[in-house]
């Protein structure tokens, strides 16, 4: 091509580029007719009737306060309801306990009687053994309780062979004895014992009555504890869900939060004579660390490892006859936790997966627990609708599913709204609502309320730091049927820095 | 960004019809000039303006803030035009079968941009992919690859289109200047 004709081509090309820029720079030009805007009006509102939703949408905070409301007041609702189906279970427990007294009055009643009548049919030579000898003494002293004896030694007596072998088979019970007769201290000790007794033999009766049921029994109590207190505990993180698009045209993100644990959980349980109330309190710290890639606008990968230590202190109240006799404490146990998790965010959806592996954990799991978690969260500009649905598989013979819906808002300085993308937000707020369903060995259904505030600020358009404090309340109690009342609050806080390259 | 486009975005995102008929006046004129220079004529560039602002009022949520508001509506614009194009089958002919079309002189009027209208008249004369090349090079700065990629033709076809209407335009031009 010839240099003239290159020139020429190069001259035409900046004239008319030149001449176009020039006008836009002028509000003067020809002008489109009328219609234009009619026409644009009346598709505009066709949109709008077609789809609903977008003018609820735009009305986001009249919807916002709606939805608010009819969480608080359903939440409100429940704990009515739990609190009169309380009360009707303690009016029924009460009962129970009183027909239990009765029950447990007549024996005593009877035993009395049986006591007086058959004393003196014992065979002379058993008072003249060396544990009759201390106990004749004891009666000498004008004690009746040696009667209480009574029916071990009738027991003794059938089936032996001489007088050396029923001596032999009386010492070796007076060795048993959790006593030395001949004081009043002991004699009244030995009430209680006898006491024991009864105590013990209705526990059985209770135990076998409940055997098949598949009620959890009395005894196992320091197990079931650790059962149930391990399955709320390995679970938690905070959501920290940066605000929408948080990787705007970043394609990597790093995050590393620190953060307190604070968990406490009350738990009650009760048989027909004897209860335990433990509270326990678990401190701890956790690490969180995790890399986010960027796929799509909207969409990415991330994983993430999480190390946490809890240490437990438990206050144990056990209650005989409902009545407060002991109180120790248990001490302090470590439970060390990591989760690795796969995420893809971003607020648009996400799916987690966790793996947990308590340390040092006593629990019959063996630490061996794996969440998963599906969520879709769908944002609506700076507000959003988190639904969570979740798995838990726990060792395979227990699982749990559960739901939690709820509402999130990010704030903006008024002139940050329109430039979202550097997520330059005041903060955010997620509240979630949630049931959980346990399957095989507690069958029980609870709700869960957790709160969250999320805040976050960028530095710079790289560097931002977070703080996200969460409390989860169980609504009512985890764990609850005839004899067991668990009662739960966590409170987690993390503080992170996350770096966008 | 000012104050009062600002309210205006709050506004359309919003849907309220008062913010969209301020932005809409705001951008109409700079916006349908652009609309002229994509149309074979005055009512394709109204079609195209109307549709482009439907897809501004619909994306209004997607726009980030990075960057002026008239940039982002005005690639709106350009994509829908593109659209337009694809959804009407423009033909990007071959060299040697393409034909001057009649060049209508343009009465010269001082007071409103004469050379833009008469530089616009000369692209619409132009045929349709040697006009569309022509705005995506010269005008919005697209290289040949990426106009290439949007318009669905080979590099050499979209280097040709330009180089033919170059010429085309240098004839129109000059009729131009001798009529007047």
């Amino acid at each position: 091509m010839p240099m003239e004709e290159n020139l020429q081509n190069d001259e035409l090309e900046r004239f008319f580029k030149n001449t176009f820029e020039e006008a836009d720079q002028s509000a003067n030009g020809d002008i489109p007719s009328d219609d234009v805007w009619l026409g644009i009006k009346k598709r505009l509102n066709a949109t709008s009737a077609k789809t609903p939703l977008v003018v609820i949408f735009s009305q986001w905070k009249s919807v916002a306060a709606v939805l608010t409301i009819l969480i608080v007041v359903l939440s409100l609702w429940g704990i009515v309801m739990h609190q009169s189906s309380l009360k009707h279970q303690v009016t029924e427990y009460r009962d129970t306990l009183d027909l239990i007294k009765s029950r447990m009055d007549d024996i005593e009643r009877k035993n009395k009687e049986k006591r007086n009548t058959t004393i003196y049919k014992f065979p002379k030579e058993i008072y003249e053994s060396p544990l009759v000898v201390q106990e004749r003494d004891f009666a000498k002293a004008g004690k009746r309780e040696i009667i209480a004896f009574e029916p071990l030694k009738k027991s003794l007596i059938e089936g032996l062979r001489d007088e050396k072998d029923l001596k032999s088979n009386l010492t070796e019970r007076a060795n048993l004895l959790p006593f030395k007769a001949g004081t009043q201290q002991k004699t009244e000790v030995k009430e209680e014992s006898d006491q024991e007794q009864l105590l013990h033999q209705e526990k059985q009766e209770w135990l076998e009555k409940r055997n098949g049921e598949g009620f959890i029994p009395l005894m196992p109590l320091p197990k079931l504890i650790q059962e149930v207190a391990f399955q709320d505990t390995a679970i938690s993180l905070p959501e920290v869900n940066l605000p929408n698009k948080k990787l705007g045209s970043k394609n990597w993100s790093i995050l590393a939060g620190f953060g307190p644990q604070l968990d406490n959980r009350q738990i009650e349980q009760m048989a027909p004579n004897r209860g335990f109330e433990e509270n326990e309190s678990y401190r701890g710290y956790k690490l969180k660390l995790s890399i986010q890639k960027k796929l799509k606008d909207r969409f990415g990968l991330s994983t993430g490892i999480s190390y946490g230590r809890l240490y437990q202190a438990s206050m144990l109240n056990e209650k005989i006859n409902f009545q407060r006799d002991q109180e120790q404490e248990v001490g302090d146990e470590l439970r060390s936790t990591y989760v690795l998790g796969l995420l893809t965010p971003v607020n648009d959806g996400e799916i987690e997966v966790e793996l947990n592996r308590p340390r040092n954990d006593p629990s019959p799991q063996n630490g061996k627990e794996i969440n998963l978690e599906l969520g879709l969260r769908r944002a609506v500009t700076y507000w959003s609708f988190p639904l969570i649905l979740g798995y838990d598989l726990v060792k395979v013979d227990r699982t749990d599913l559960f739901v939690q819906v709820g509402l999130s808002w990010t704030f903006y300085e008024e002139e940050l709204r329109l430039e979202r993308i550097k997520a330059r937000n005041l903060g955010a707020i997620n509240h979630r609502i949630g049931f959980r369903n346990r399957s095989k060995q507690i069958n029980n259904n609870f709700g869960e309320l957790v709160l969250g505030l999320n805040w976050s600020r960028a530095l710079d358009d790289q560097w931002r730091i977070y703080i996200a404090p969460s409390l989860r309340r169980a609504l009512q109690p985890i764990v609850e049927n005839e004899r067991v009342t668990i009662k739960n609050t966590q409170l987690e806080a993390q503080l992170g820095i996350s770096y966008n390259f | 960004m000012r104050k009062d486009e600002q309210q205006i975005l709050l506004g359309c995102l919003r849907n309220d019809r008062k913010a969209q008929r301020a932005l809409y006046e705001e951008y109409k004129v700079q916006m349908f000039r652009l609309c002229l220079r994509y149309a074979r004529d005055r009512q394709e560039a109204e079609d195209l303006l109307q549709e482009g602002f439907i897809a501004v009022f619909r994306d209004l949520k997607n726009y980030t803030g990075a960057g002026a508001l008239g940039g982002w509506i005005r690639k709106v614009m350009v994509n829908n035009a593109l659209q337009h194009i694809r959804k009407t089958k423009y033909r990007f002919q071959s060299i040697d079968s393409v034909q001057l079309n009649e060049y209508e002189e343009i009465t010269i009027d001082e007071e409103d941009q004469p050379r833009v209208k008469e530089l616009t008249k000369c692209l619409q004369s132009l045929p349709d992919g040697y006009r569309t090349v022509f705005n995506l090079y010269v005008i919005e700065g697209y290289t040949h690859k990426e106009i290439a990629k949007v318009l669905s033709i080979s590099e050499s076809t979209s280097k040709s289109q330009l180089f033919k209407a170059k010429g085309m335009l240098r004839k129109l031009l000059e009729k131009s200047m001798i009529s007047r």
